[in-house]
């Protein structure tokens, strides 16, 4: 019998954002005390409206619980700074004339744009494990801890020190040790919120302290690594997956021996054969004792910045001896083979519009994996008669035969992206993506029908 | 050996069926002859010459098609196979009577020509190279419309090499200069015109039917790459195939035809056929940086370098 948990066995358990429909996104998740923790994330924060959160669920009364929320600050120059992806798909449209026209205060705002990594560790200082969480914030990313589930204190200087550094991502444990590394850059004049001002890993053995040491090399040595875009842990090694617009996504890995920096050693380069198509490693996840790997552009799978694509997701997945397997994507010549996609899935798993594999997860013996999808704004672009598309939630017992459990972002085509999965013994938690605000925006030019939810939502399958 | 070795011979059992052809899509300059070359010796494929189908939808359009082009050496490639294939030799008088027999064809439509060819070469994957498939967009849609089951391999080369070759070339050949050097063939133009045709007409073929591959690499490692395109094409990867393959030589079209009809493959294959492998071995990649030696003071167009990007070069 079949361990993948059928669309009908998912049920909503958040939605509407939970009261802020500006929190577009669950961004992370974890299981934490024995019950569920997101962090809600806001693209575009302009007021206390927008604030994002971090969520705890009661699972005997259905109810969520703010636990944290981020404290709001006078505005900068920083704090409307434009997005230099965003300004390019959205040409035409004046983003702070939207804002003044929901009313806005521009006096304050939220430090914080959300919450986009979440991790149970035990440092040093700890007494017993602590939840860890990562935010994004146009004054220098925290990281953030709690020993009780309710009370969440900055451990170390925004940004570690370096206050461009918009967020930490892919916060990850290895023996007694966590790793992360840098995410977007903010600046005055800009925000990126993937490539960051330092292409480096850090780790410490105690968070609480603050004191964060060097990993890696720069871009594990390599210039043309705009960013550490994903940390994992699989065969008991750190990997690191890179952004890299020139030659596409590199893949490095280390047994984290002896006292940083660490040795890295390459495990797959230039894209996995597809180049920069494959501009970064975007999710991963160790099953049933490989490494599986989602790669592609992402956005709406164009690169606005360095004119990149369009393109769409694939799908790699690396053995321990370094060797690895095309399970979805465009079938390829190779320094090491001839890859077939054993999943006999094309690019973007057979739709073009899957831009990117935004999240990976293992439950209960399948592996699932959530796309980002932008089908709807296509369908705005041509003027087509109903807004259709959303995100995809694929499953598979093997790694190769996949098959397709929830299509069209579960009837809402706002709801574009699976952005996190958590495995927990209530079952399994999919986090997601709604960009109703954005559409808006384009639609509103041509009067496009948009009557589906805002913000995010959360599904529990069991 | 895959399963899929023995496709080639399955197809051919088929109700008397052949395997489908390998069409090589690339600009000229890319390594098609050597490459066309290559896999032309494999025991289960037949390499032919450039035989220009798909300029038009009869062999008489064909035969008379794309303006100076055909005339001037365009239809050597046909000649030198109808000559080897009805009389098995290429002489003047089997190439004269190639001439013939095709002006009396004229309203036969290209599928039925290729069709001919293939009965004559008999249950072997046919290989074809011709640059001017990717000409005009029209002449691959054609290609692609003719023959939906082919295998299409996209072959690519660096654009600063590839230039490099067309400028030495032109240099070199007097008769080629002349109808070559204008600004609507400047050799970066060709190149990201005929590659940019290639990638959007292929990429929507189903998974495996078309497949990318860089001439450099191929060429530089030859035992890594050959095997891999055996496989792909479901025939023979044993050491004696690739051995075969290892000499494209031995083609009857790898050397000067008669003086009417010298030509059907680029001229420097034509004059030395034999694979070095050491020098292949030394085969690089140039840069996309830095000035062009024909357009001096320039660089190459951004739409050049992001195409070539994502054909994996940087």
């Amino acid at each position: 019998m079949s361990k993948i948990i059928t669309e009908d066995r998912f049920r909503v358990i958040a939605s509407e954002g939970l009261g802020r429909v500006s929190n577009a996104t669950a961004h992370s998740m974890a299981w934490f005390r024995g019950q569920l923790y997101i962090g809600t994330s806001c693209g575009n924060v302009s007021g206390s409206a927008d604030t994002p959160r971090i969520m705890r669920f009661h699972a005997d009364s259905g109810e969520w619980e703010t636990v944290y929320e981020s404290p709001l600050v006078p505005v900068n120059k920083r704090s409307h700074a434009p997005d230099r992806q965003l300004v390019k798909h959205v040409k035409g449209i004046d983003l702070d004339r939207y804002q003044q026209r929901r009313g806005v205060s521009t006096d304050v705002i939220p430090r914080d744009a959300g919450f986009r990594s979440m991790c149970l560790f035990q440092g040093r200082s700890d007494p017993e494990p602590a939840l860890y969480v990562s935010s994004m914030s146009r004054y220098g990313g925290q990281i953030l801890r709690t020993l009780d589930g309710e009370s969440f204190e900055p451990v170390g200087e925004p940004g570690l020190g370096n206050p461009d550094i918009y967020s930490f991502r892919g916060l990850t444990v290895l023996g007694d040790r966590l790793f992360t590394s840098p995410a977007g850059t903010t600046t005055d004049e800009w925000l990126d919120r993937n490539l960051a001002p330092e292409m480096r890993v850090y780790v410490t053995d105690d968070p609480v302290k603050g004191t964060w040491e060097i990993a890696s090399e720069e871009g594990f040595g390599d210039p043309a690594n705009m960013a550490i875009y994903a940390l994992c842990t699989a065969h008991g090694m750190v990997y690191g997956g890179t952004a890299n617009p020139e030659r596409g996504m590199q893949i490095w890995r280390t047994r984290a021996e002896g006292k940083p920096p660490f040795v890295w050693e390459p495990v797959v380069m230039d894209g996995a054969g597809a180049f920069n198509h494959n501009l970064a490693v975007s999710a991963m996840c160790e099953f049933k004792g490989d490494l599986y790997i989602g790669g592609g552009i992402t956005g709406l799978g164009y690169d606005t910045v360095h004119d990149i694509g369009p393109a769409s997701a694939e799908v790699i997945r690396i053995h321990p001896d370094k060797s690895w397997d095309l399970i979805a994507g465009r079938m390829r010549f190779t320094p090491d083979g001839l890859k077939v996609p054993l999943s006999l899935l094309g690019p973007g798993l057979g739709d073009f519009y899957n831009s990117v594999v935004w999240a990976l997860g293992v439950h209960d013996g399948a592996i699932y994996l959530g796309t980002h999808q932008w089908e709807s704004f296509r369908s705005i672009e041509i003027d087509a008669p109903e807004i259709v598309g959303g995100y995809q939630l694929w499953a598979s017992e093997d790694g190769e035969n996949w098959e397709l459990v929830i299509d069209d972002g579960h009837g809402n085509p706002a709801e574009l992206g699976i952005r996190t999965l958590a495995s927990t013994p209530l079952g399994l938690f999919v986090g997601t993506h709604n960009h109703k605000r954005l559409l808006q925006m384009i639609g509103r030019r041509k009067q496009a029908k948009m009557d589906f939810n805002g913000g995010f939502e959360v599904l529990l399958g069991k | 050996m895959l399963e899929t070795a023995t496709m080639a011979e399955t197809a051919a059992e088929r109700g008397g069926g052949y395997p489908e052809p390998l069409f090589i899509l690339a600009p000229p300059r890319s390594f098609t002859s050597i490459v066309c070359g290559i896999l032309g010796q494999h025991p289960q494929c037949y390499g032919l010459p450039e035989l220009n189908l798909f300029l038009g939808d009869t062999l008489g359009e064909v035969w008379g098609g794309f303006a100076g082009f055909m005339k001037s050496f365009g239809r050597d490639g046909l000649l030198r196979t109808f000559a080897q294939l009805h009389d098995g030799a290429q002489n003047e008088d089997t190439i004269a009577r190639a001439q013939q027999w095709i002006i009396s064809r004229s309203d036969w439509p290209i599928r039925k020509v290729f069709d001919h060819i293939q009965e004559q070469v008999g249950p072997k994957i046919l290989v074809e190279k011709s640059p001017s498939t990717l000409f005009r967009a029209e002449f691959l849609e054609r290609a692609l419309r003719t023959f939906p089951e082919a295998n299409y391999l996209h072959l690519i080369r660096h654009p600063r090499g590839t230039a490099a070759s067309v400028l030495s070339l032109r240099a070199a050949h007097e008769e080629i200069a002349r109808v070559a050097n204008v600004p609507m063939l400047d050799p970066e133009r060709v190149w990201r015109i005929s590659h940019e045709l290639s990638v959007t007409l292929t990429e929507p073929l189903p998974v495996g039917q078309s497949m990318r591959l860089k001439g450099e690499a191929l060429l530089s490692h030859l035992d890594v790459y050959l095997p891999q395109i055996c496989e792909w094409l479901g025939i023979r990867s044993d050491a004696e195939a690739i051995e075969a393959m290892m000499h494209p030589e031995n083609s009857p079209y790898a050397c000067e035809g008669p003086p009417n009809a010298p030509r059907g493959n680029d001229p420097n294959f034509l004059e030395n056929p034999t694979i070095d492998p050491e020098r292949l071995a030394r085969i690089k990649e140039p840069s996309l940086v830095g000035e062009l030696s024909w357009r001096p003071g320039e660089n190459f167009d951004p739409r050049t370098v992001k195409l070539a990007r994502q054909l994996g070069y940087s």
